[in-house]
C-alpha cells in the first residue's frame, strides 16, 4: 500500500485540498505520484495500452473536477483507494455505454495475443523474439491476459486489486463497496476459475 | 480438536496466501496442510499463479502522458475557483434557517401578545371570530352548538 505521508513531503490529502483551491503544482505532484499506479490498474482493467492511458487521465481529471467543485473527496481511506474506485467506476461506465474498448483478449486483439510479440501490450515493452524461450514467455503472458479477460468483472477486479495492486481485503471492500467476505469469495472464485482456464489451455 | 477436510481447506487457501485468514482458521489450515500433500501442492500452484499475474508487465508512465493530463487539467483551473467550502456552506444554510425561525417566532409573538388595553390580541380575535362563525354556521344548519353565543365573553360582535 502506498505511504500517505513522508517527511518533508505533503500528504496526498493536503495536495488534494490545495488542488481543490486551484493550486496547479499540487495537482501536478499528485499526477506525478499516482499516474503510474493509475495506468497499471487501468491497463489491468481494459487490457489495451492506449485505452488504459485515456482511462488513467480521465480518472485523474474526474478527481480534480470533483475536488474543484467541493464534492466527492473525503479523506477517509488512502488516496489510492479512492483512485482505484474512480478508475473502476469509469471502466464500468464504459462497459455500460458499450464502448468498443472491451477487455477481452480476443483473438483479434493484437495487444494480448499469444505468440510472437503477443502479451507485450505496447511497443516499448515488446521483446524481440530471438529465442524460443522468449517466444514461450510471450505466449504464456498472452494466456494469462486471456484467462484474466474471461473472468466476470467483479472477480477480475478483486483479483487484480489483491494480486497486482497489493490491497488488503478491507481496502478492496472499500473500492468495490461490498463486504470483506464477498471480496474473499470473489478472490477465491477468481483463482479457481483462472486455474481451470489455464489448465485447460495447457492441455489443449 | 476440530479438523478441516480438503474441500474446506481449499476454500481457505487463497485467503491464506493473502494473509487474510483469521487466526483460528489459519491454525486449522496449517494443521491440515502438514498432513495433506494434495492441498500443499494446491497452495504451491496458487502461489505460482499469483506470482505470474503479479509479474505481468504494464505500460510505463511516460512524462508525455503526465504532461497531457496536466494540459487537459488546465480547463479546470482557467475559470474562477469553483471550490465551495462545505463547512461554510453548511453554516450559511444553518444560519438562514435560524434567522427565518426567529423572524417567524417574532411575528407570531407580536400577533398573539396581549395589548395594553386589555382587549384580546389581534391573533386571538381572529381565532375566536373564526370559531364563532363556525358555530353560527352550525346553528344555521340546525346543529347543536357547543357554546351559547350571547353569553360568550369572547364574542367580538
Amino acid at each position: 500500500m502506498q505511504q500517505e505521508s513522508t517527511p518533508r513531503q505533503p500528504t496526498n490529502h493536503l495536495l488534494m485540498r490545495r488542488a481543490a483551491a486551484g493550486d496547479r503544482q499540487a495537482f501536478a505532484l499528485l499526477v506525478e505520484r499516482h499516474h503510474s499506479r493509475a495506468l497499471r490498474f487501468a491497463y489491468s482493467l481494459c487490457g489495451e495500452a492506449e485505452a488504459a492511458c485515456d482511462l488513467a487521465q480521465e480518472a485523474l481529471l474526474r478527481i480534480l473536477k470533483a475536488a474543484r467543485r467541493g464534492r466527492s473527496y473525503r479523506p477517509q481511506g488512502a488516496f489510492s483507494t479512492y483512485l482505484y474506485a474512480v478508475l473502476r467506476n469509469l471502466r464500468l461506465e464504459e462497459l455500460r455505454r458499450g464502448a468498443d474498448r472491451r477487455f477481452l483478449p480476443l483473438e483479434d486483439n493484437p495487444s494480448v495475443q499469444g505468440g510472437a510479440g503477443g502479451g507485450a501490450p505496447q511497443p516499448e515493452l515488446m521483446v524481440e523474439p530471438l529465442q524460443e524461450r522468449v517466444l514461450e514467455e510471450d505466449e504464456r503472458r498472452g494466456e494469462l491476459w486471456r484467462a484474466l479477460g474471461r473472468l466476470p468483472e467483479e472477480q477480475r477486479t478483486a483479483f487484480l486489486l489483491s494480486v497486482r495492486e497489493g490491497l488488503s481485503y478491507a481496502e478492496i471492500a472499500r473500492v468495490c463497496r461490498c463486504p470483506e467476505g464477498t471480496v474473499a469469495s470473489r478472490k477465491h472464485q477468481a483463482v479457481r476459475r483462472l486455474r481451470e482456464l489455464l489448465d485447460r489451455g495447457e492441455e489443449s | 480438536m476440530k479438523k478441516l477436510d480438503c474441500a474446506h481447506a481449499k476454500r481457505l487457501l487463497s485467503a491464506h496466501l493473502d494473509g487474510e485468514l483469521p487466526r483460528e482458521d489459519r491454525r486449522l489450515l496449517e494443521a491440515h496442510l502438514e498432513g495433506c500433500s494434495d492441498c500443499r501442492a494446491g497452495l504451491e500452484s496458487m502461489r505460482t499463479l499469483k506470482e505470474e499475474f503479479a509479474g505481468l508487465e504494464a505500460p510505463h508512465s511516460r512524462p508525455a502522458d503526465r504532461l497531457q493530463v496536466l494540459e487537459a487539467a488546465e480547463s479546470f483551473f482557467d475559470d474562477a475557483p469553483l471550490t465551495v467550502c462545505r463547512r461554510a456552506s453548511w453554516l450559511s444554510w444553518q444560519g438562514a434557517v435560524t434567522a427565518a425561525s426567529l423572524a417567524a417566532g417574532l411575528t407570531i409573538w407580536v400577533w398573539l401578545r396581549p395589548p395594553a388595553t386589555g382587549e384580546l390580541p389581534p391573533g386571538w380575535q381572529a381565532v375566536t371570530r373564526t370559531c364563532l362563525l363556525s358555530e353560527a354556521r352550525w346553528i344555521e344548519l340546525g346543529e347543536s352548538p357547543a357554546l351559547a353565543l350571547q353569553d360568550d365573553p369572547f364574542r367580538p360582535f
